[in-house]
């Protein structure tokens, strides 16, 4: 401060530095380059200036209108789609149900009549097996009675002894199957 | 800059008369003499000065005005941000929207022309700022001021405005010749204290960078130069970067203060 005013001093004392000394000239050139930068601003510069950041705004505003409007969009077709997705979804269910349902009783069905075959297939071979014991019963009946005739002769014809008697047992056992094999 | 009109002026014979000469204008001697009117309208320094900003401030936005796009970039959008700080911060905070709209073309110009008036003298080798003569700003407080009361006067009627201006509505009868004269005194005090706070603050400012110039011609030719140099050119950067903050939140101060009186004048009482 006291460098100032030294300073201040010196000048003044050479007639240099005097703040308040009258500068009229300075008076009409603020006034002149005021009014000028005055007029050229209001009417050239800040009306585009304002356009241009009223254009700006403007735009922004339609952008994030059309983004809300794209949003809402979006947002509908979301719901459409979970919406039909939901009922796809219960579709799909009960058309699995359905087809669960079809099957078991199609399951049932050829279980129940796999069931009938077989009894019917069972039947049919106890119905032979009976058939045929009864066969091989009358068979082997009139068989014994020949048998019974030709031994009864054979043992008419000869004497028995032990060992004549085995060989006869023996050569009638032989008999019977050769029989039986000769009938196979 | 102060370095190099230190420089210059050390060559002299009293670089203090050197240095302060930089804060009162001078003529060039090759500029032409002009004189209307017993007024001296010679292109001194500060004249000069006051052509530059004008110019510098014209152009700057001419290009921004010029060059638009929708994202903006470079001066458009330096220029953009301020104009956006000048309307909100400033018009919109204190008018209603149509009285802003309608003086924030005159609002803008007085903030962005002080503001460039504050920063010419920054630049190096310009080393004159206008604003720090009173004349400069006294000029431009009285023609807001006046502005103001004009459209005050114009708007609400002479006799209906200076009434409500004067004498506050709502005040007991009893208070109303005091505060006559108070409001009085406010109201001379307005332009006075606009054209006062710019100068002194612009003078100051420039001031401190001449003492910290100062310094170093005072340790000159002595041992003290070694620990003095450094010290008074990091200041005076410093207070280069702090002359450029100062010379924005004055013209700020100056355009709030402008935007105040003439919305008071346009709703007087209020």
């Amino acid at each position: 401060m006291h460098l100032v005013l030294l300073a201040t001093e010196a000048a003044e004392g050479e007639g240099g530095f005097n703040p308040f000394e009258p500068q009229w000239g300075l008076v009409v050139w603020t006034t002149v380059a005021f009014l000028v930068v005055l007029f050229l601003l209001s009417k050239k510069v800040f009306p585009k200036l304002q356009e241009g950041l009223a254009d700006r705004e403007r735009k922004i505003a339609d952008e994030i209108k059309a983004a809300e409007a794209t949003r809402n969009e979006a947002e509908k077709i979301l719901a459409d789609y979970k919406s039909r997705v939901a009922a796809a979804r219960e579709e799909t269910t009960q058309l699995v149900e359905e087809a669960r349902g079809q099957a078991e009783k199609v399951r049932q069905d050829l279980i129940s009549r796999a069931e009938g075959d077989a009894r019917l297939i069972v039947d049919k071979a106890r119905r032979q097996l009976a058939g045929e014991r009864e066969r091989i019963l009358n068979e082997l009946e009139s068989q014994l009675t020949v048998w019974s005739t030709t031994i009864a002769g054979q043992i008419v014809q000869r004497e028995l002894n032990a060992d004549s008697h085995r060989d006869l047992v023996d050569s009638f056992i032989a008999d019977i199957r050769k029989s039986e094999a000769a009938k196979s | 800059m102060a370095l190099f009109l230190a420089t210059e002026a050390v060559e002299k014979e009293s670089p203090f008369t050197e240095l302060t000469g930089h804060l009162t204008p001078h003529h060039y001697g090759w500029a032409p003499h002009w004189e209307i009117g017993g007024i001296d309208l010679s292109p001194t320094n500060a004249v000069v000065n006051i052509w530059l900003a004008s110019f510098l401030c014209l152009a700057i936005f001419w290009m921004a005005a010029k060059k638009r796009s929708l994202v903006p970039s470079g001066v458009q959008n330096v220029i953009e941000v301020m104009v956006d700080f000048v309307k909100v911060n400033i018009v919109y905070s204190v008018m209603n929207n149509k009285d802003g709209k309608k003086w924030f073309p005159f609002i803008a110009t007085v903030f962005f022309f002080i503001f460039f008036l504050n920063s010419v003298g920054l630049i190096p080798y310009i080393g004159f700022t206008a604003t720090a003569n009173i004349f400069v700003t006294a000029t431009l407080a009285i023609l807001v001021y006046v502005l103001a009361i004009t459209i005050g006067m114009a708007k609400n009627g002479v006799l209906k405005f200076w009434l409500k201006t004067l004498v506050p509505p709502g005040l007991p009868k009893v208070m109303v010749p005091l505060m006559f004269l108070i409001e009085i005194i406010s109201q001379l005090a307005r332009p006075l204290s606009l054209a006062v706070r710019l100068f002194a603050n612009m003078l100051a400012d420039h001031l401190m960078l001449l003492v910290f110039a100062g310094f170093i011609f005072l340790a000159a030719g002595t041992a003290v130069i070694y620990g003095i140099l450094p010290i008074s050119l990091l200041f005076m950067v410093i207070f280069t970067g702090f002359a450029l903050f100062v010379a924005f939140i004055q013209a700020v101060i100056f355009a709030f203060l402008t935007t105040i009186y003439i919305n008071d004048a346009l709703h007087p009482g209020h």
